[in-house]
């Protein structure tokens, strides 16, 4: 009809409304088009600064990852030789019964969790052996630093940008503006999260901390994020503790608890994250943080206890779901396991590793027409991440109904996907221990010991064949290496005792 | 029910079961199926936000390593007209295909 008005908004209004509906992308065109026209209008600077930042805004509590740097050159710890249950490196493994054997071990040698986090993707042991593992196409060249990944990324972000760096921080007077209350705020965020430029998103939160007679709690958290990345862990703490006494927030603890688990004092952590419940009851945020700490630490029934107080308050939280299922299944119940990632399944979330877990969770409740099903749809739509894992699984479950000749085939894919998975290289050195070859065995027994020094199977597996080939000094290392792997494990020290008089003889 | 009796304990070991033959634990011991962790949505967020970034990473490299090849291409254009017998072109088709003047960085390209 001709005779209606239709309504279009023009200019800073139109911009506004379009970050409200989170249309960064356009907003961002408008303040370019705006700024063109009126290059000091600062209204618009400070609104195409944030839509900059949110564009590539990263979660400061997710964003945890561990280079080269951060994991072999740590000096934070402050109790390096801790008792056992207080510290990440030494949890209580063998108190509470997880057996290696029954639950798998990452390359860490850590037991395996119900999703992935930033920090278990890298490999421990020795730097040595994290600079010499071997580089192929798929996999990516170890982060050497987290600083200099940040830098990287905030070149690539001014290089996304069309008409080169929006703000040039050379010639910007940070003083002036980090002290206007107006515009400071954007521009950290500009600098922080867009430019990645850390040590200038320091100044500018400094000068606005000190502009803001050190009162506001706001600059103290931003301060407290920056000496993260910058690895100064003692000064984050006291600015969060400082930001604590004047407003409690969920943020606030949570970074306490970051910094506090970044030094290895997992205790401090728990307390914090518990006096942040007592602020905030229930809260998803706190009791997932307390729950990954209670994993970290080996206590697999404290952590579990923690998922379901979050699923009491979020039934829909898929790592809550996923940690409780994969204590279940490791637990002798795979029904239950079932039930769990089913309700992941309901949800929507399809992927390889969901119909993966889905079949192995039918294989052992011994529902195997749906085992199948769920396998082959994972194998159907699998990625280059997940292959390895997914072949490795089908092996088993071929060993498992009896057809060893594809065992050993999908093993063999397996490794072709990763050469470094060393669960595929034990299982086709046993296929072919038992097929009598005896030095083919070894030679895979021996891949996967260097590939995974903390591994139970291959060490024992090893050891058992150096000790039918009489070959006992390098059978008892290995042994030992087995127990220090699982120390209750009673084959183990019958071997040993059975070495013992020749030892004693000599 | 008398008080000063002694209580009796069983305690079995391995020595003590019953066992088929003596040779049960030469067995070797496979590892066990092994549930895939899985992937929150913020760790896949993260994960498209770096690999969009080094993306955008390799595409600079290239542009740079493209632009210093640019100027080297001018002067062979000429070159193509002088052969006409077909070994000529050979020759000079393998020779195109090597840079021995530039030094490749990328292992893609080399393969």
């Amino acid at each position: 009809m001709s005779g209606e008005s239709v309504i279009e908004f023009t200019g800073f209004i139109k911009a506004c409304r379009l970050f409200r509906e989170n249309r960064l992308a356009e907003a961002e065109a408008v303040c370019t088009n705006l700024l063109r026209k009126n290059p000091l209008d600062q209204a618009t600077w400070a609104l195409k600064m944030q839509c900059l930042s949110d564009s590539t805004y990263v979660d400061e509590l997710e964003n945890e990852d561990m280079g080269l740097a951060e994991t072999f050159l740590d000096q934070n710890v402050i109790a390096p030789n801790a008792r056992p249950g207080t510290s990440f490196a030494r949890p209580k493994t063998s108190a509470k019964g997880v057996n290696p054997i029954l639950r798998p071990t990452t390359n860490a040698g850590r037991p395996l969790s119900g999703v992935v986090r930033p920090q278990s993707s890298f490999k421990s042991g020795s730097m040595d052996q994290a600079v010499r593992t071997a580089r192929t196409a798929k996999t990516a060249r170890a982060v050497s630093s987290t600083s200099a990944r940040n830098m990287r990324l905030g070149t690539a972000s001014m290089a996304a940008g069309a008409d080169g760096e929006f703000v040039n921080l050379a010639r910007l007077n940070i003083d002036k503006y980090a002290a206007d209350p107006q515009v400071n705020r954007q521009l950290f965020e500009y600098v922080f999260y867009y430019l990645n430029d850390i040590r200038v998103a320091h100044q500018i939160a400094g000068t606005a901390s000190k502009a803001a007679g050190f009162e506001d709690y706001y600059w103290k958290n931003q301060l407290a994020k920056c000496y993260l990345r910058l690895g100064m862990l003692q000064d984050a703490t006291k600015q969060l503790q400082s930001s604590l006494e004047q407003k409690k927030l969920i943020e606030t603890f949570a970074l306490l608890s970051k910094a506090y688990n970044r030094v290895d004092q997992p205790m401090a952590a728990l307390k914090t994250y518990s006096a942040g419940l007592e602020v905030f009851p229930e809260n998803v945020t706190m009791l997932t943080g307390m729950a990954r700490v209670q994993e970290a630490l080996g206590e697999y029934d404290e952590s579990v206890k923690l998922y379901k107080r979050v699923l009491d308050a979020e039934s829909n939280n898929i790592e809550a779901i996923a940690c409780v299922a994969t204590t279940y299944y490791y637990g002798g119940k795979p029904e239950l396991a079932m039930r769990y990632y089913r309700r992941i399944l309901q949800m929507g979330v399809s992927s390889p590793e969901l119909f993966l877990n889905i079949g192995l969770c039918c294989m052992a409740a011994q529902q195997f027409d749906f085992a199948l099903s769920s396998i082959l749809r994972a194998q159907s739509t699998m990625t280059d991440d997940v292959a390895a894992d997914v072949w490795y699984n089908i092996g088993q479950i071929l060993v498992d109904i009896g057809d060893l000749v594809s065992a050993a085939r999908s093993f063999r894919i397996a490794l072709s996907h990763d050469p470094d998975h060393s669960e595929s290289l034990v299982n086709l050195g046993i296929l072919k221990h038992r097929e009598g070859k005896i030095d083919e065995a070894r030679s895979l027994y021996s891949s996967a010991t260097s590939k995974n020094p903390y591994m139970f199977e291959g060490n024992y597996n090893l050891g058992l064949v150096s000790f039918t080939q009489g070959k006992y000094h390098e059978c008892r290392e290995l042994i030992e290496k087995a127990l220090a792997a699982f120390p209750e494990h009673e084959h183990c020290k019958k071997i040993l005792n059975h070495l013992k008089p020749l030892y004693e003889s000599i | 029910m008398n008080p000063d009796a002694p209580s009796v304990e069983e305690k079995l070991t391995v020595d003590e079961c019953y066992v088929i033959s003596k040779e049960d634990w030469f067995e070797p011991i496979f590892c066990k199926p092994k549930l895939i962790p899985l992937k929150t949505v913020k760790m896949r967020e993260i994960e498209k936000r770096r690999n969009e970034n080094m993306e955008r990473v390799k595409a600079i490299e290239t542009a740079s390593t493209s632009e210093q090849k640019n100027p080297e291409v001018v002067p062979k254009e000429p070159k193509p007209e002088k052969p006409r017998n077909p070994e000529e072109l050979k020759k000079q088709n393998e020779l195109n295909k090597i840079d021995l003047w530039i030094a490749d960085e990328d292992p893609a390209r080399r393969k």
